[in-house]
């Protein structure tokens, strides 16, 4: 891959990226600076992407890397209660309405990645096995859990 | 109903988009801007260090020789040199290591006086971007075996730094940042490639068995009959699903590894169901059959309980399931939330007391504001 096709890819998926870094991080600034920095890694390591194709879920998997990274080195974990003043934001936003955003992203990040990776970006279950560094039943197991709370959640 | 779940996740969450905040075009279009200046050559072995604004030191590579001095150019030279040098089996050990570890974070044996923390952050700087180095290398140990009494060392099972109970010098703080730089560089490396391989979840067999015991005690199911067809980490406590027969058991281990939530699923059938008028259950009755359950679960004696069902306006239970609070002897709490679908707990939890409480106040309130009434019934 070329560098303009690089940076128009990165244009395309952007949003993307930072949504499945916030669910992993929880904090807005957090997941910017790991975007930026999955950004300048892949750039780096563009020659080891053997299919142009596989561009996104590559991609993704480096942002679901480095917010590990992040988390590891920085042992905070992750900030709920940013979480929902961000969500609260979003809603006030988009009308007052309580979004689903705010109950996706309310859930442990293991399940909220796993469930903006299926139903928000269509990734197969495979292709999260992939980018998560889990085993595939362990993807389907995560979905099943969060389907169940959200569901608990939507009536509630 | 899952499949009107998923219709409905996917509908919303693809008919909603999220506000991505401004600021983060703002720090994409500066790196682009950065990325179309620069000539790159593929596969070069050339790099350029920037810092965002938050994360100080972390590392961020690029090929953009033409923004950096020469100096500070051969300084984190030294410093891609040192990372490239490991040999490939050290790079890979690194990576498994980090990648079979059930935390989600290195830990300390205490914590860094204020005094280690800013220096550790300076040097870290130093590390990465002066090629400042340590002379020598940190202990490591598999597990907990090889520990020594007092010193620097770092055991790898529990991903855990251990720490002399003294002030640390400069070149030991050097040798925990050396480590963990190795280890995310080696991350890294692995895992920015498009291979096929998938990494598995470290077994905890001791758990496993214990879910197994617990669950066939509890549901008079013989062992051999169970079999775990999934496992999950989820903030570093083991979740298995547990397959009998025409049930699911979603069993969560505690940090400590002990179970302290089983979650039912019978296939084809959901444990919630509506229209079941709440003067056709039998409380007591429910009551007797979950004492023993919740006593086994436990392991603790039942000092007193209390009831309580969700319904509508005209006494029907709004999901047809009633939770049964517990308050155990040693003060903690049990919950077991009964499904009239099921004719069995569908859920049930350890809890503490105090949080418990505050579980039923929120219902109570959240009803009140829906039409609804959460409904004391003994």
């Amino acid at each position: 891959m070329n560098k303009d096709k690089f940076i128009e890819e990165i244009k395309l998926t952007k949003n993307q990226m930072y949504i499945v870094a916030l669910s992993i991080l929880k904090n807005n600034e957090d997941a910017e600076d790991i975007v930026q920095e999955a950004l300048l890694v892949a750039y780096e390591k563009l020659y080891t992407l053997k299919d142009d194709n596989k561009f996104k879920s590559w991609m993704m998997r480096i942002v679901v890397n480095q917010a590990k990274m992040y988390i590891r080195k920085n042992r905070n974990i992750v900030y709920m209660d940013h979480v929902e003043d961000l969500v609260e934001k979003n809603a006030e936003e988009e009308g007052g309405n309580q979004n689903i955003w705010e109950l996706v992203l309310s859930l442990k990040s293991e399940l909220s990645t796993v469930v903006i990776l299926y139903y928000e970006q269509n990734y197969s279950i495979c292709e999260i096995s992939k980018i998560m560094h889990v085993p595939s039943g362990t993807v389907k197991s995560r979905l099943s859990r969060a389907r169940a709370l959200l569901k608990r959640k939507l009536e509630e | 109903m899952d499949k009107f779940i998923d219709e409905l996740l996917r509908e919303r969450l693809t008919g909603t988009e999220y506000n991505v905040p401004e600021s983060l075009d703002e720090k994409l279009n500066d790196t682009i801007h950065e990325i179309e200046k620069c000539d790159v050559k593929k596969g070069s072995k050339r790099f350029l260090w920037l810092s965002t604004n938050k994360v100080a030191g972390f590392a961020l590579f690029v090929l953009m020789l033409s923004v950096i001095s020469i100096s500070s150019y051969a300084a984190v030279n030294l410093f891609r040199d040192r990372m490239s040098a490991m040999p490939e089996k050290v790079r890979q050990d690194y990576n498994n290591d980090v990648q079979k570890s059930s935390l989600e974070a290195d830990a300390y044996s205490r914590k860094l006086t204020h005094s280690e923390e800013e220096r550790m952050i300076k040097l870290r700087k130093q590390y990465e971007k002066e090629g400042r180095f340590p002379e020598k290398e940190i202990k490591q140990f598999k597990d907990n075996e090889g520990m020594v009494e007092d010193g620097l060392y770092f055991v790898v099972e529990e991903s855990k730094f251990y720490l002399p109970d003294r002030i640390m010098s400069e070149e030991e703080l050097l040798e925990i940042i050396d480590l963990q730089e190795k280890r995310d560089y080696s991350v890294q490396q692995e895992n920015a490639t498009d291979d096929e391989s998938d990494s598995k979840i470290k077994k905890n067999g001791k758990l496993e068995k214990q879910s197994i015991e617990i669950i066939s005690k509890l549901y008079n199911l013989n062992e051999k009959e169970l079999k775990i067809v999934s496992t999950d980490l989820v903030d570093g406590c083991y979740v298995y699903e547990i397959k009998g027969d025409d049930v699911t058991y979603s069993v969560y281990g505690s940090k400590q590894d002990a179970v302290e939530r089983i979650i039912l699923k019978k296939d084809n059938l959901s444990a919630h169901q509506s229209g079941i008028k709440l003067e056709k259950v039998k409380t007591k009755m429910i009551s007797e059959k979950l004492k023993e359950r919740v006593e086994v679960f436990s392991g603790k004696k039942i000092n007193s309980k209390s009831i309580y069902c969700l319904v509508d306006n005209k006494e029907n239970l709004a999901y047809g399931t009633i939770s049964y609070y517990f308050h155990m002897s040693d003060g903690s709490g049990c919950v077991a939330v009964y499904s009239m679908a099921y004719h069995d707990s569908y859920d049930l939890y350890t809890i503490d007391n105090a949080v418990m409480v505050q579980e039923i106040e929120e219902k109570i309130k959240k009803a009140e504001g829906s039409g609804y009434n959460y409904k004391l019934l003994e």
